[in-house]
């Protein structure tokens, strides 16, 4: 009547690569960069103006306010949370900047209101989620139109020009110069403040998320945040801090567009969180969190902006360049899965 | 006998991923007939079930519904053949009445039949009669005690004169009386002519009832028979008993912080929305003790252990060495030395094994963690041959293991084991039952163990807790658990 007990293992180990993973991130560096040297080599065919260095700096200023702003977006998507308020941030702190300009005050002051009144919003934000417990899509849609309508109730139809002219030399000159050291290939470009400071804030960020134990901390929250939580790791903490740090950079994305532009109003920034969204997400950063690199942000950073440039250099309207950026984002997330489906399914 | 086979499963096998949940089972059930399907938690018996029903689909193996191969079909094909399934939880709709619920279940499936007909809602009278429902017709589930939920279940599930009916785990949560009247129910649905396949983990609750058993364990059929030779089966007695227990428990009165004990839990109640969790929960934990929480799944361990991590919002007291640690994040508490080893396997599953060790380890200094580490991969030797694989490619058993190891970085005083045993092969319980007894002999730390497998966690404990239906029902020494209340078990 009675059978031996089942004792084998019922669990069979499947036999991956280790690091399995990684081997898949690698891969989405690697299309990045391969989508970059080729953005770079058609458009310096077709047009003679694209490797000039004057153009690419200019090139870079586009971008780098996003791009900036990109780089905290990322940490969010990385731990599941998300900020849709950016770009109503970025019109809220130019705005209070232009009063304190018409006030009187100096460039470092400027900047320092900038970042205050982002940080304030980012608090705002991060107290909601963290603290209210709602949901983070929910919430900044929420600000988003809040900040935004604040910025509109405020000021009208009204613009601010007032500006000092240490605050303008800031975003419109080149922060660095061009200088020729004599050699024809070996000479130091010309760099704009904004995209300095992404250089530098990427760095930072990189060796931030990838190389101390607050990095992984942040992926251990998107990876599981259940268990995240039972290590002992302030969850809720570093998600308030991310949301304040969004705040804080989005606040300078204002100063850093405002000082460019010279004037502002409020619809400044329109919809500029979804071209952020999207430079993360084409960055190989994962919406269902835990999975992304600040190299791959970067590069998506890099290919998104010089396209947009080559492709304006050709006098190519907007509107195909945003169905190009679009087809693009869709072409790359679905190319590794295309690919991993055939695979697998033989 | 003679009747034909309503349901027959044969070859039926489940994999997921690398786990195979269901091995190779078959069996028949003729109209008329009742068959238990029996086994402990993580048999594999849910998922056979859900096999049958098309919720998941079989990668191998027949199902056949009087005589109609169905394996592979979408549940809602396999439902109109003729399956009707009582779920254990009900999710009924909230905003309709008992009525209307029930006659939910008999509209036409077909588009084209825009309007009901009248006779539908006189044949949903009629069921809900069937069934006992008819005073609480125009009630909305909410107001209605749980049995009448688990009525209105039953009273879907036949709506359509299905030819095969399944019972999820029928009798969880209900009292003895309405346990009497629910299986006077099941045995109407048997002799109107149903075939009837009852599952549940436990062999005495359905003794009553099943005309056969069919047992399962780790996914395999363990013994097949009548209820009599089932329960004398020797491989069943083992699997839910074990060999005989032994029990090193050691007193009381041996723990030096008698008066203020490392953690003591007073008047603990927890709600979820309406359904009370806990109530009136009160233990406590000496340090340096091992105390084992004995229950079946849904009496409130998880909840009670989540509630002392900070988790879950709760009303009471908890104390730390006489400190309430009430309003510590989870964080605090868990970097404070309670540290809960959750159930299921919380991992991060896109790390390596190690970097799952560093997160523990995050705190302490190199060297610390160093020797941490070389001191788990001695109590876990297997973790250390498997330090770079990731952990969402591990087998159950290792899952567990590192989840074990992953707390024990952190270097609790006190910790919480939720359910290690869930679904795993008697092979990984001895190995984890030694890491433990060897945690027990050569380390102060206290422990606290929630278990439904009694065999697993007398041997392990000081003192046991048996916590039924959100209460406390018993307090001993795990050697009088056997006379006194052991019989309740299995």
């Amino acid at each position: 009547m009675s059978t031996p007990l089942p004792t084998e293992e019922r669990y069979a180990v499947l036999d991956r690569a280790p690091r399995r993973l990684g081997a898949t991130l690698l891969r989405w560096d690697v299309i990045l960069l391969i989508l970059l040297v080729l953005t770079v080599a058609v458009n310096a065919i077709v047009s003679p103006y694209f490797l000039d260095v004057y153009n690419l700096a200019d090139a870079t200023s586009n971008f780098s306010e996003k791009a900036i702003i990109a780089l905290a977006m990322a940490l969010l998507i990385l731990v599941r949370d998300i900020d849709l308020s950016v770009a109503a941030i970025i019109a809220l702190a130019a705005m209070v900047i232009g009063y304190a300009a018409e006030a009187g005050f100096g460039a470092p002051v400027l900047f320092a209101v900038g970042i205050g009144v982002g940080i304030l919003c980012g608090v705002f934000n991060g107290f909601l989620v963290t603290c209210v417990r709602l949901p983070s899509i929910v919430v900044t849609i929420g600000t988003m139109s809040l900040f935004r309508g604040l910025t509109q109730v405020i000021l009208g139809d009204q613009a601010l020009t007032h500006y000092p002219q240490g605050f303008l030399n800031l975003g419109q000159n080149y922060f660095i110069p061009f200088v020729k050291t004599g050699i024809r290939w070996l000479f130091i470009p010309p760099v704009p403040l904004s995209f300095l400071i992404f250089l530098v804030l990427a760095a930072i960020f990189g060796i931030v998320l990838h190389k101390t134990a607050v990095g992984r901390q942040l992926f251990a929250i998107g990876s599981n945040p259940v268990a995240a939580r039972f290590s002992g790791i302030p969850v809720d903490r570093l998600r308030f801090i991310l949301f304040v740090l969004s705040g804080a950079l989005s606040g300078l994305g204002g100063a850093l567009l405002a000082a460019r532009l010279g004037s502002m109003r409020s619809n400044m920034a329109f919809g500029w969180e979804l071209d952020i969204v999207t430079m993360v997400i084409l960055g190989g950063v994962s919406i269902a969190g835990g999975v992304g690199s600040i190299l791959g942000v970067f590069l998506a950073v890099l290919v998104l902006g010089l396209v947009t440039f080559g492709m304006s250099l050709n006098n190519i309207p907007g509107q195909v360049v945003s169905v190009y950026t679009g087809a693009l984002l869709i072409a790359v997330i679905a190319i590794p899965r295309i690919f991993e489906r055939l695979r697998r399914g033989g | 006998m003679n009747a034909p086979a309503m349901l027959e499963v044969s070859g039926l096998t489940k994999r997921f991923g690398g786990l195979v949940a269901v091995k190779d089972i078959g069996f028949t059930v003729n109209s008329g007939e009742i068959l238990g399907l029996i086994g402990p938690n993580g048999s594999g018996k849910s998922t056979a079930m859900k096999a049958i029903v098309g919720i998941e689909k079989p990668n191998a193996g027949s199902v056949r519904i009087d005589g109609v191969e169905v394996a592979g079909w979408p549940s809602h094909r396999i439902a109109r053949l003729g399956v009707g399934m009582v779920f254990q939880h009900s999710r009924p709709l909230h905003r309709q009445t008992v009525l209307e619920n029930i006659t939910l279940a008999l509209l036409p499936d077909s588009l084209l039949h825009l309007f009901h007909d009248r006779t539908t809602e006189e044949r949903a009278r009629r069921i809900a009669e069937r069934v006992g429902l008819t005073p609480v017709l125009e009630r909305l589930p909410a107001t209605l005690p749980f049995a009448d939920l688990r009525r209105m279940e039953v009273a879907k599930a036949i709506a359509r004169d299905p030819k095969v009916v399944l019972v999820d785990e029928p009798f969880a949560g209900l009292t003895s009386k309405e346990t009497e009247t629910f299986a006077g129910l099941i045995r109407e649905l048997r002799d109107s002519g149903h075939a009837i396949l009852l599952v549940d983990h436990n062999v005495k609750s359905v003794a009553a009832l099943a005309d056969r058993v069919f047992a399962m364990y780790v996914g395999e059929r363990i013994a097949e028979g009548t209820v009599e030779e089932v329960m004398r089966d020797e491989t069943v007695r083992r699997v839910y008993l074990g060999g005989k227990l032994e029990t090193a428990a050691r007193k009381e009165a041996a723990f030096a912080d008698r008066d203020t004990p490392f953690l003591r839990v007073e008047k603990l109640n927890v709600f979820y929305g309406k359904a009370q969790a806990l109530e009136d929960v009160s233990l406590h934990v000496h340090k340096g003790e091992f105390v084992s929480v004995v229950g079946l799944n849904g009496a409130g361990k998880t909840t009670l252990f989540n509630a002392i991590s900070g988790m879950v919002p709760y009303s009471g007291e908890i104390y730390r060495e006489g400190r309430p640690l009430a309003g510590q994040s989870a964080a605090a508490i868990a970097r404070g030395g309670i540290v809960q080893s959750p159930e299921g396997r919380d991992l991060f599953t896109d790390m390596s094994v190690r970097e799952n060790l560093d997160m523990g380890g995050q705190h302490l200094d190199a060297a610390t963690a160093k020797e941490r580490i070389e001191w788990l991969f001695s109590l876990f030797p297997i973790l250390k041959t498997r330090q770079k694989q990731s952990a969402g490619t591990l087998s159950g058993g290792e899952q567990q293991m590192l989840t074990i190891a992953r707390s024990l970085m952190m270097n609790p005083d006190m910790l919480i084991l939720d359910e290690p045993t869930l679904g795993l092969a008697p092979v990984i319980l001895e190995q984890i039952s030694k890491a433990l007894e060897k945690l027990r002999q050569t380390t102060p730390i206290t422990v606290l163990l929630g278990e439904q497998n009694v065999t697993f966690a007398l041997p392990h404990a000081d003192r046991v807790y048996v916590l039924e239906h959100s209460r406390i029902v018993w307090e001993g020494e795990p050697g009088r658990f056997a006379a006194e209340i052991g019989a309740d078990y299995l």
